[in-house]
């Protein structure tokens, strides 16, 4: 523990004191146990006594439902939790006290960002007993399991970058957490509408309706590069690695050959570089901006 | 650690925020071992002043200069020898008092051992002993203020920067925290101290500098200043009789000026040497004025500030 970042520390002790916590972790599991206990009824016991016969590639569904309600978890809590890490500190007027100390503006990035996922990292964690259901019947081996768990924190580490990041540029808590909120809808659900309206265009200058027909099966060129800074696209592909499902476009994203077909092979590992690549871009930057002359300097009056 | 060498020394420091120029070429010098005392009216650049010298801030242009270091790009070095106390508290109140300063001193690379007996040191020595194990939410203004003092010392600074501490104290905190920095000084550490309170300065800092629309308009030792200042002050004279004999004669002095008479109290400015002012009270006295009491008027820190800091 000697080596362990202080900020860190400290910000886990702090986590760990409040009662938030731990409704927050009861309640969390509560959920997704009755909600893997519904699922896992109407899939065997239900459909056994309606139909006589069980289809047990229901547990895929079981794993794909479950794991959706924890990814969707990792998107919507971490930035409100990173959002508030360093400008908190400045609300609570100690961000200077720490600043004036040996320690580096970068530790103390790290050091919030690692104490803020940590929550959330524990949260999937203590959901892993749960999530194990689904090696009741076979299908999804323990490897899934930890590919999954990498995702998300992957995922994590990646949207609390975006949200550490305003955390440091805003003055209040509720401006940074409003724009890591629309950061990540923006990354996270609004790349992709506007990659295909680009498609759309395209495909509607060149042919017509058939053009827009195609349109629904891939997004073609390079722009698909863009695709691997979107963890929803890195959560489908792991499905699609893992239960055989995704969708379609990410289908076809082989079919065009080149560096299409190299990212389909290795979509999910390309993706996750991709992130962790703009993880550290925006951590080094959130560093800069705290540091002396950077954009807290600027914006100071003393 | 020798008196006299000097631990800050800032040349020409220039920031502005926008259009407002807070520092319009400050230059200063802090001897090693000194206690400082920082004074100027709000607005004036001294939060500033100490924000960069913190490296927390950085100056648009200038030098400065902490323990023979520039301070650009010798930053975290210096701010290993420097301790920090801003205008606020700057507390955690979900920490216990011990586990804040424990924080504070695992910041500066101590370990757990070492971190116990520095906070234990700290504690004895800011008499806060009994409250290690209190939440710190549940103390007084006073002490978390002397909490703030307290980690500030956690690594047992070269240089300690005091931004406003005794606002708001209750003058028994105030008068141990005096006693504290007063202690601190005699070690050899060098205190810059801002605060509103000049006599309280006046009477704990061995110098003291006044900071005007960010520039230092005077610098020096504070019984040096105060005499000089002093000597800008009117005499008084007091008489029992004739107070209109003793005005008529000063008239005629070419050193008085300004002479303001009320009842059987005037006073009048006087530049001439002590010997003319010996000659003048003996001329007084010949004269029958029934002089009571003659004497030149105390310097004053406030009053020195107020001439120093007032807008033309």
């Amino acid at each position: 523990m000697r080596h362990l970042n202080p900020v860190y520390k400290i910000g886990l002790k702090q986590s760990a004191r409040t009662k938030k916590m731990i409704m927050l972790l009861l309640v969390y599991n509560l959920l997704l146990a009755g909600l893997g206990l519904v699922v896992f009824y109407l899939t065997f016991d239900r459909a056994g006594r309606v139909r006589e016969d069980v289809a047990y590639s229901g547990i895929l569904t079981l794993y794909s439902v479950m794991a959706a309600m924890e990814f969707v978890m990792v998107l919507f809590i971490v930035p409100a939790s990173t959002a508030g890490a360093v400008v908190g500190e400045r609300e609570k007027q100690t961000l200077d006290i720490l600043l004036s100390t040996k320690i580096t503006p970068l530790h103390i990035v790290v050091g919030k960002l690692a104490a803020s996922i940590s929550m959330v990292i524990l949260l999937v964690v203590s959901s892993m007993p749960v999530l194990s259901v689904v090696f009741s019947i076979g299908g999804i081996v323990l490897s899934n399991l930890f590919t999954f768990l990498l995702l998300l924190v992957v995922t994590a580490v990646y949207i609390g970058s975006l949200g550490i990041f305003f955390s440091v540029c805003c003055r209040k808590t509720t401006g940074a957490t409003v724009c890591a909120y629309l950061a990540m809808i923006a990354m996270v659900f609004l790349l992709p509408v506007v990659l295909f309206f680009f498609e759309f265009l395209e495909a509607f200058s060149g042919g017509g309706y058939w053009g827009i027909r195609n349109v629904m099966y891939s997004i073609s060129g390079k722009r698909v590069i863009f695709l691997l800074f979107n963890p929803l696209f890195s959560f489908v592909s792991m499905l699609r690695d893992q239960v055989g499902r995704g969708i379609t476009v990410m289908n076809s994203i082989g079919s065009e050959g080149g560096l299409q077909y190299f990212l389909s092979q290795h979509w999910f590992a390309a993706s996750m570089l991709s992130q962790l690549a703009v993880s550290v871009v925006m951590i080094a930057l959130a560093a800069h901006y705290l540091s002396p002359g950077g954009y807290r300097d600027r914006s100071a009056r003393g | 650690m020798e008196r006299g060498w000097q631990m800050v020394r800032i040349r020409n420091l220039r920031k502005s925020y926008g259009n407002y120029q807070a520092l319009r070429g400050l230059t200063m010098e802090i001897g090693r071992g000194e206690l400082f005392g920082f004074v100027g009216p709000n607005g004036a650049g001294k939060t500033t002043t100490m924000k960069i010298i913190a490296g927390l801030m950085r100056a648009d242009s200038g030098e400065v200069v902490v323990a023979d270091r520039v301070l650009s790009g010798n930053t975290r070095k210096i701010r290993e020898m420097i301790g920090y106390v801003p205008d606020f508290f700057g507390v955690y109140d979900d920490l216990k008092v011990q586990e804040y300063l424990e924080f504070f001193a695992s910041l500066y690379g101590m370990d757990g051992k070492e971190t116990r007996k520095r906070t234990a040191e700290l504690l004895e020595m800011l008499g806060m002993t009994q409250w290690r194990d209190e939440m710190v939410d549940g103390m007084s203004r006073g002490m978390k203020q002397k909490l703030c003092v307290a980690r500030a010392l956690v690594n047992n600074p070269d240089l300690l920067i005091l931004d406003e501490p005794t606002s708001g104290m209750e003058p028994r905190y105030r008068r141990q925290l005096k006693e504290l920095l007063q202690e601190l000084c005699a070690e050899g550490k060098t205190i810059l101290i801002s605060s509103h309170n000049l006599n309280e300065l006046a009477e704990m800092c061995t110098s003291i500098g006044v900071l005007s629309r960010g520039r230092l308009v005077m610098q020096g030792d504070v019984p040096t200043l105060l005499h000089r200042q002093q000597e800008e002050n009117p005499y008084v004279l007091q008489c029992l009789k004739f107070p209109e004999e003793a005005v008529q004669l000063l008239k005629s002095d070419p050193h008085v000026k300004n002479i303001v008479s009320s009842g059987m109290s005037i006073s009048f400015p006087y530049d001439g040497t002590q010997e003319e002012v010996a000659a003048l009270l003996a001329a007084l006295v010949a004269r029958g004025a029934q002089i009571t009491s003659f004497y030149r008027e105390e310097g004053s820190l406030e009053k020195m500030f107020l001439d120093m800091t007032s807008v033309p």
